[in-house]
């Protein structure tokens, strides 16, 4: 009676772990145009129009850091990571002042079909608009249902951005 | 601008090299369950307590069920192309497939699906994950008018208009089985229910169309509206000599057309959870199948609920939840009823349901609620249910 799911399951587990593994994400496939397009315009809006763009370092969580400098001056900086979502994962970058305030979020892109509400920018653009730094806990952002688990993933990682900029 | 270009560059090419030194450490098992692959596994289960309270005398036994335990494998073959299965395993014996289907992105707003997929109708059949709702049990308007976890075999377009925050799908899948082995699998209590083809040696006559349209502009706000639209199938049309205008009529009375709608919203503000839902589905050819299949099927099915919740530790310094609810709902299979057809109120049913649900975690969940149910016949009383159950989904 028994042995018929067990079957299928242990079956479905063989075939899935006997594909071979590859790497799908990568910092180059992101869309740098858009990132540059954002750094211009929050720049500008802030009289600077004359700046460079230096790798600081990379995380575990393939997040990757960089400051953004304007004549030998650090203005800000710039992260860039993939999160994951359901059962995917979504691309994202963020720009930071000085000061760690979020100036600037963006999800470059969104695989699946699930939770893809996060990109809607008016719900971004309450980052920005937050003073506690521990975006994680709740009720600091604004759910959504049908996208909880992104949701909750993209706080974590602005989360640890937060973190690691404190110590760089 | 050059300066930058070349500095995003010599970037680039570096965190190349630190990515693929750092995607060389790490056991098989970690790098799956962390997603960094191209397969991905998940899963959800729901595992119940079911009581019926002792009425007029009458003593019932409870009931405890893993009533489903559902496994994920989805593998991404590159940027653009998927693989979603999605199996379950119902009541510990019965094996099903709930979705399997590839995933081709032209670009975001065109995705090509084909395989086996959920239809696009209304909140639960997309959402059912059991952390994801109120309540032990799915809400029955997704049970009864609208057949939860509704899924067939097809084709289809899916996609988001960003600028217009809207996420859209359309799909063209094969209809229920209405009439097979010279029976009706429609009645007048569950409705289309027993139709559902699930993948399993499907047939088609003709295929249904179904899309939903949903928008998320508003921060907190989803708003969607379903529709589906075609006729259910029948073996009566396998091998029918098209001259044969006596056999024709026959299966011509074994199919009825569905016309399905719904709108559906949720909100969340702060510890505050709104969702409602109205599924309505007119059905043609109630008269001619009722008379074939000896059956009592409605002409109009319809359903509603709506809920409201509140995160009683909202104050508190925690990432649990304490979610308390309450849900009004109705549901009536016999909404209307052709002229051969007896309209039988106790298909008309209304249910409260107030509760409690702890989210000890994301993904985790222990629930409680106690349900008053009725309908609308004169010989009902009244019943009640107390139910509990463990919901994890990861």
């Amino acid at each position: 009676m028994f042995y018929k799911p067990l079957t299928t399951i242990s079956i479905l587990i063989g075939v899935a772990l006997s594909l071979s593994f590859k790497n799908i994400w990568d910092p180059a496939l992101l869309d740098w145009k858009i990132i540059d397009s954002k750094i211009s315009t929050y720049l500008i809006q802030n009289n600077h129009d004359n700046y460079v763009v230096e790798f600081i370092r990379s995380s575990d969580k393939e997040m990757f850091y960089y400051e953004i400098i304007e004549n030998g001056i650090r203005k800000g900086f710039l992260v860039t990571g993939k999160a994951p979502s359901k059962y995917n994962h979504f691309d994202f970058f963020v720009i930071l002042n000085l000061n760690l305030k979020i100036e600037y979020l963006d999800i470059i892109k969104y695989r699946e079909n699930w939770g893809y509400e996060i990109s809607n920018k008016k719900w971004l653009r309450q980052f920005s608009k937050l003073t506690d730094s521990r975006l994680g806990s709740k009720n600091q952002v604004q759910a959504i249902s049908g996208a909880t688990i992104s949701v909750h993933s993209l706080c974590s990682y602005i989360d640890v951005i937060l973190e690691d900029l404190k110590n760089i | 601008m050059k300066l930058y270009l070349l500095t995003i560059t010599l970037c680039v090419g570096l965190v190349n090299f630190t990515n693929a030194q750092t995607t060389l450490n790490g056991n098989t098992s970690s790098r799956i369950l962390t997603g960094d692959e191209g397969l991905h596994i998940g899963g959800y289960a729901q595992i119940d307590f079911n009581q019926e309270i002792f009425n007029d005398n009458i003593f019932n036994n409870s009931k405890l069920d893993v009533h489903r335990l559902v496994t994920f494998f989805g593998y991404n073959f590159n940027e653009k192309t998927s693989f979603v299965a999605e199996v379950e395993i119902e009541h510990v014996v019965e094996v099903y497939v709930e979705q399997a289907f590839l995933s081709h992105k032209l670009n975001d707003k065109f995705n090509l699906n084909a395989g086996l997929m959920l239809i696009p109708m209304g909140i639960q059949n997309l959402y059912h994950e059991p952390p994801t709702f109120n309540g032990v049990e799915r809400t029955n308007v997704d049970k009864y008018i609208v057949p939860t976890t509704w899924r067939e075999i097809g084709v289809g377009v899916s996609g988001r208009l960003k600028s217009y925050s809207i996420n859209y799908e359309l799909m063209a899948i094969n209809g229920f089985s209405g009439y097979s082995d010279e029976q009706g699998s429609f009645g007048g209590s569950n409705g289309l229910r027993s139709g559902r083809q699930k993948g399993a040696e499907s047939y088609m006559n003709k295929p249904d169309f179904a899309a939903r349209i949903n928008y998320y502009g508003e921060p907190g706000l989803s708003l969607g509206i379903s529709a589906y639209i075609g006729c259910s199938e029948s073996e009566e049309y396998n091998n029918l000599d098209l001259n044969n205008n006596f056999d024709l009529a026959s299966a011509d009375s074994t199919i009825v057309g569905i016309e399905m709608l719904g709108i559906d919203a949720r909100y969340n503000k702060g510890p505050l959870q709104l969702r409602g839902q109205y599924i309505v589905a007119n059905i043609s050819n109630t008269e001619q199948y009722n008379i074939k299949s000896n059956s009592d099927l409605g002409k109009k099915l319809s359903g509603y609920y709506a809920e409201v919740g509140y995160d009683l530790l909202n104050k508190k310094n925690t990432n649990e939840e304490l979610i308390g609810f309450f849900r009004y709902e109705n549901y009536d299979t016999h909404s209307d009823v052709d002229v051969v057809t007896f309209k039988n109120d106790a298909y008309n049913r209304t249910e409260m349901t107030f509760g409690l649900g702890w989210k000890v975690a994301k993904g985790a969940m222990l629930k409680f609620d106690y349900q008053i149910l009725s309908n609308a016949s004169e010989t009902s009383n009244k019943s009640e249910k107390l139910n509990f159950g463990t919901a994890i989904w990861f």
